[in-house]
């Protein structure tokens, strides 16, 4: 079947009200996640993730989808109106976003970064559902080498580009894979670190850890931080018409912004971050009217704001065509995968065309479903930051014990939702990144699994992991990486300056 | 574009902060990848050609003790310690997880509509709502919309309450 065609398909299966009202769900939830400060898109998701255990395997991935790529357009909200990030995707857009609120434009800012938004997800989208199945069937190839080196480079990437020190990310992904080694053994049926608790037989439930880490210690820094949000301006939607010179003045910054995220979404790491920094940089260098950057420049937003939407897109691509996950978010989207029985990997479009494809196409519908929400609604979402921190706590976290015990009714997933809580909130608050937690704890039993593979195939010769050759292409660009990021960061020692730390959501 | 991608010229990383916290996540980590390798040695290894189960979680015991070494020697070196408030220090966060806790005491033994409404309760309270009834109300308001929504819209089992009759 051409591309074509199975994308009708894919639209074919979204097009039923179970499927469509989890993308819509999913899509309110990723905005009102969004538009919250403080509960970031990897807390949302996770909170969420129990929920969609109670749909088919197809509805639910729609439904954490959604939430992932909704989160980018309601994050930025706050950053306009308050000149607050709702999520660290969004920090570029208060540098200019905030100032053109000053200057009484908050309207046209936020129906720039709207547009803009759900046009660099619908082209990225379309880029995806190009690209995706050429690479899935690129990576039927894949052996245990190549998943290996995949696997290792999510992690380690991941751990040196969130920045800081390097045990800021290597002692929280140790620990992931260490949780992730707790299970009774798949080959030999060999209990494994269980203590003498038969209830770990089936292993540490990742989403119990992911629930704590990300959702309860977030809770715990909101109730730790008393600082209240300033009041919101009112945004009318007469407000929301921008002018021709705005609508003139971002298409360029919309293209350059949609390409830049398109292309780090694609890489490991937090990309729809990374990639707002990098589209600002690119506006400061490229644009007509950089010398108004950082003074309520439209082409401030434009740019950011179009990275992060083709970030989170593109990001869908390495998940659906090779199974692996490059960010918290798509890793919790695996965890749900395999929770749900469905194996993911280059495979997906052939045992799974409906999960693989009707995700795809979800995302065409659920962009126009994100415009709808975010431009008429604005009002709604402004009156959202309103509620009193005491309700919105309360509601994560009794959602978030009753998702967790509605998985297995196991009071030991309830017990791991609050240890795993506490050590969130204890490694955060020390300055240790969370993301490399969630990526070990998921990608750790990929990886054992593909080490063992290889070892059983090659009888333990360890060369068979570097003589493939796209094995070999993986593990050089990977020490290319690692000593490009070490000459920049000597560089900017040197030089007295600091690379910003890119935090976890 | 410049070399350095991602500078900056005021940092929010919290580097420094918490030296001797970070020092003593550094130290358990070493300690607890001694005890998995330790943990690890009674399951079977195998050999290079036929891998056990045991193999993988010695590979991780020695990346933990590496981990954590890395980290101690990291903070020795670091130039930027900086004093700050202990985890311990702010007691709500705590007060908080006593709140939880206390409701999930609850759940196997006075049921889900209970412990929630508790867990609501306690926590609305620990959140910064002192006024009591107000506490209660979002506890209650919770507990019943929650249950409504997870038994019967979406058919989830939660333990049996006394209060069940009442909705």
């Amino acid at each position: 079947m051409d591309i074509l065609q199975q994308l009708i398909y894919g639209f074919e299966v979204v097009l039923t009200p179970e499927n469509l009202a989890a993308a819509l769900i999913g899509c309110l939830a990723g905005t009102i996640v969004g538009v919250l400060p403080g509960l970031g898109p990897t807390a949302g998701a996770a909170v969420l993730l129990p929920l969609t255990f109670t749909l088919g395997p197809v509805a639910g991935l729609i439904m954490i989808a959604a939430i992932y790529y909704g989160v980018q357009y309601g994050g930025s909200l706050t950053s306009v109106l308050l000149n607050i990030p709702g999520e660290t995707s969004s920090v570029m857009t208060t540098v200019d976003g905030y100032q053109l609120t000053r200057q009484g434009r908050a309207g046209a800012a936020l129906f720039i970064m709207t547009i803009g938004s759900f046009i660099a997800a619908t082209v990225a989208v379309i880029l995806v559902t190009w690209i995706g199945p050429p690479v899935a069937e690129f990576a039927i190839n894949f052996g245990p080498p190549e998943f290996l080196a995949l696997a290792v480079i999510g992690l380690i990437f991941l751990v040196r580009i969130m920045g800081g020190s390097l045990a800021s990310g290597l002692i929280p992904m140790v620990i992931g894979l260490a949780l992730g080694t707790v299970a009774m053994d798949a080959v030999s049926g060999t209990n494994r670190l269980e203590f003498g608790i038969p209830a770990l037989a089936q292993g540490i439930d990742v989403v119990a850890v992911a629930v704590g880490v990300f959702g309860i210690a977030e809770v715990m820094r909101l109730v730790a931080d008393d600082a209240r949000l300033p009041t919101p301006q009112k945004v009318r939607m007469r407000d929301l018409r921008p002018t021709r010179e705005d609508v003139r003045r971002s298409w360029a910054p919309w293209g350059r912004g949609t390409i830049t995220g398109f292309i780090f979404g694609l890489l490991p790491g937090p990309g729809p971050t990374v990639s707002t920094f990098v589209a600002y940089k690119f506006e400061r260098i490229f644009s007509k009217n950089r010398d108004q950057l950082g003074k309520g420049a439209i082409e401030g937003i434009a740019s950011p704001e179009a990275a992060n939407n083709a970030a989170a897109t593109s990001g869908m691509v390495p998940l659906l065509s090779l199974g692996i996950p490059f960010t918290p978010v798509l890793a919790l989207m695996v965890a749900a995968m395999m929770i749900q029985g469905v194996t993911p990997g280059p495979l997906l479009s052939v045992q799974h065309p409906e999960i693989f494809w009707g995700v795809i196409a979800s995302m065409y519908i659920g962009n126009v479903v994100l415009v709808i929400l975010n431009l008429p609604l604005i009002g709604v979402w402004v009156r959202l930051l309103q509620i009193p921190r005491s309700i919105l706590i309360s509601v994560i976290t009794v959602v978030s014990i009753v998702g967790t015990y509605a998985l297995n009714s196991s009071m030991l997933d309830v017990i791991v939702l609050v240890l795993a809580g506490v050590l969130g909130y204890v490694l955060s608050h020390y300055g240790y990144h969370m993301a490399p937690l969630a990526l070990g704890l998921i990608l750790g039993p990929f990886a054992e699994r593909y080490l063992r593979e290889g070892l059983f195939i090659s009888q333990g010769d360890v060369t068979y992991f570097v003589t493939s050759p796209i094995a070999a292409v993986l593990w050089v660009l990977l020490v290319l990486g690692l000593v490009a990021q070490a000459v920049f960061s000597m560089r900017a020692r040197r030089a007295g300056r600091t690379l910003v730390e890119v935090v976890p959501e | 574009m410049t070399a350095e991608p991602l500078e900056t010229a005021s940092p929010s990383a919290p580097e420094g902060r918490g030296n001797r916290g970070r020092m003593i996540i550094s130290a358990v980590t070493v300690l607890g990848g001694f005890g998995l390798v330790a943990a690890s040695w009674g399951v079977e290894r195998g050999d290079l050609a036929h891998p056990g189960p045991g193999l993988y979680p010695l590979v991780v015991g020695v990346l933990a003790i590496l981990a954590g070494a890395t980290g101690l020697v990291e903070e020795r070196r670091s130039a930027t310690a900086v004093a700050s408030p202990p985890v311990s220090a702010d007691p709500k966060p705590w007060i908080f997880v006593a709140a939880m806790l206390v409701g999930i005491i609850a759940l196997p033994t006075l049921g889900y509509l209970m412990s929630a409404l508790i867990t609501g309760t306690a926590v609305s309270w620990a959140a910064g709502q002192r006024t009591w009834w107000k506490a209660l109300l979002t506890g209650a308001v919770l507990a019943v919309v929650s249950s409504l929504i997870f038994r019967d819209l979406l058919d989830v089992y939660l333990p049996a309450s006394v209060l069940d009759e009442l909705i």
